[in-house]
């Protein structure tokens, strides 16, 4: 456990700090990349959803988390038009 | 490489474009260690990591090197802070003026603003040395569990929690780059330390090392390392036994190093680059590395404006801010991600070689598939190709042949938990 509190002033200290500017186009394209890395491997939608609500990926699950069920499907879903259909769930 | 202390050659540094000033004269290998990650599938898992420590550095001494790691970006660093150091360095040293023209580094690199760095001692490279502190262990609080001050005789009501990491980040895996133009080669002021003429790798010759640390001190990606125990400094060694073939599975043929044949998020690819007499990267065009790098142009050296035309190549996460992916990679990461989000036919088959075998592949042959669907990804038309694509070794052959349509098993409940 570190012995002083954090200054999110200071930018040598750059841990577990929030950083501004994270917009939703981000988010989303973030979420894309997760969607389209996995989608690549094979997995199918079913798995991507269950992939973005295992607590255990914490990325995916940070968005899942912020943005909710409806914004993860249609990340998947164009995610699937890119890569689609070559294998079911 | 030997060279006369205080005497500057000037070299040619394509990844900065333009010429700059070393402290040797310019020789090149034959060939040269190289590899590219794909750092949109790195999941930080550090079996690269785990598979050097135990190769290389277990041993009394060792306990702080890591000659392999994996920070997390922005946030973790190895030592810590390693790079907003130097670039801070040498913000204060040519400030306002580090930049990029386009594809040339305006800037200075860490040999030209060691000159006009103010400062006691003057240095051949421009650097710092790490402390104790900083080296202690790598990523830093990156999992370390954090909550209030404790008070004496009371226990914390709420408990301790992981720092979450609220916005983008990525891991960044690194070893020794094995740099064309190295630093710590630059430094030592016992020429103990050299570059293999027939792979490029960069050594430290331990019977003339003194431990005078001006390496370590040099090394802008911080990958020298002192050893207490012996007094001298060691580094990564590009695994050279597996390179010169010495590990009995390749029979005498190249083997890639452990770091990289333990991968399982297959982001690496290593090869052994063709080094024209002029420094350059000889024209190989099937060449899994020069491919990437020289014609996709999809991966991109880390930090090249530091100067020592690093030969670890990254493709750049494509999620992260685009003002951070430049500081580190360079112009080209615009290009870079365009071309990995929306990949053409051969690159997707290129990208099929990731790991498909510990030996290294000198060379690459696309047999064309038939065509399996047609989208469009962004606006633009993409289809999709089951190519057949070939590597062969360095005795041209056949080494390993996979598809881009690659079989999908999942393994049954039952045995999940079976190995």
């Amino acid at each position: 456990m570190p012995k002083h509190e954090m200054d999110p002033e200071d930018p040598m200290e750059m841990v577990g700090i929030e950083l501004p500017a994270q917009s939703e186009a981000e988010v989303r394209d973030m979420a894309l990349c997760f969607a389209e890395e996995f989608a690549r491997d094979g997995w199918g939608e079913d798995a991507l959803l269950n992939l973005f609500r295992n607590p255990l990926y914490v990325g995916p699950y940070r968005v899942w988390k912020q943005k909710g069920d409806a914004f993860v499907r249609s990340v998947i879903e164009e995610a699937g038009a890119k890569w689609r259909g070559r294998r079911a769930s | 490489m030997a060279g006369e202390k205080g005497v500057m050659s000037q070299v040619f540094n394509w990844q900065i474009n333009r010429k700059m000033e070393y402290p040797h004269e310019e020789h090149h290998p034959d060939r040269q260690f190289a590899f590219v990650f794909n750092l949109n599938r790195c999941i930080g898992c550090q079996t690269c990591t785990m598979a050097c420590k135990s190769t290389w550095t277990f041993s009394k001494g060792q306990e702080y090197m890591w000659w392999n790691n994996v920070e997390t970006k922005p946030y973790g660093g190895y030592p810590q802070f390693w790079d907003v150091k130097l670039l801070k360095l040498l913000e204060e040293t040519n400030p306002g003026a580090q930049k990029w023209k386009g594809d040339v580094f305006d800037g200075k690199t860490i040999f030209e603003a060691a000159k006009t760095k103010a400062g006691a001692e003057p240095q051949r490279v421009l650097g710092y040395l790490p402390t104790d502190e900083e080296w202690r262990f790598p990523n830093i609080y990156e999992d370390t569990a954090v909550g209030p001050k404790g008070k004496e005789g009371s226990y914390v009501d709420d408990g301790t929690s992981l720092p979450e990491h609220k916005t983008w980040f990525f891991y960044l895996a690194r070893l020794c780059n094995h740099c064309t133009y190295p630093a710590c080669l630059a430094a030592c002021p016992r020429n103990a330390i050299y570059k293999r003429p027939e792979d490029g790798i960069v050594l430290v010759d331990q019977s003339r090392c003194r431990g005078y640390r001006k390496c370590v001190e040099a090394c802008p990606y911080k990958k020298a390392m002192y050893r207490p125990s012996t007094r001298v400094t060691e580094k990564c060694i590009g695994c050279y036994p597996r390179i010169e073939g010495k590990d009995p599975e390749t029979q005498g043929r190249p083997m890639e190093t452990r770091c990289m044949a333990a991968c399982i998020g297959q982001i690496r690819l290593q090869g052994l680059v063709q080094i024209a007499s002029d420094g350059q990267w000889a024209e190989d065009r099937y060449n899994p590395i020069y491919y990437l790098v020289k014609v996709a142009k999809v991966a991109l050296p880390l930090y090249p404006q530091f100067g020592t035309e690093p030969n670890g190549y990254y493709i750049p996460p494509r999620w992260v801010s685009r003002d951070f992916l430049k500081q580190m990679f360079g112009p080209g990461v615009d290009h870079a991600i365009e071309a990995y989000r929306n990949p053409d036919r051969e690159l997707l088959a290129v990208l099929q070689m990731f790991r498909k075998t510990n030996q290294i592949i000198f060379r690459y042959q696309i047999e064309p598939g038939p065509k399996i669907y047609e989208t469009e990804i962004q606006g633009k038309p993409f289809a999709l190709y089951d190519d057949t694509i070939n590597g062969f070794d360095r005795d041209g052959r056949k080494i390993v042949s996979t598809k881009v349509e690659e079989p999908f098993y999942v393994r049954p409940d039952i045995h999940q938990n079976s190995i």
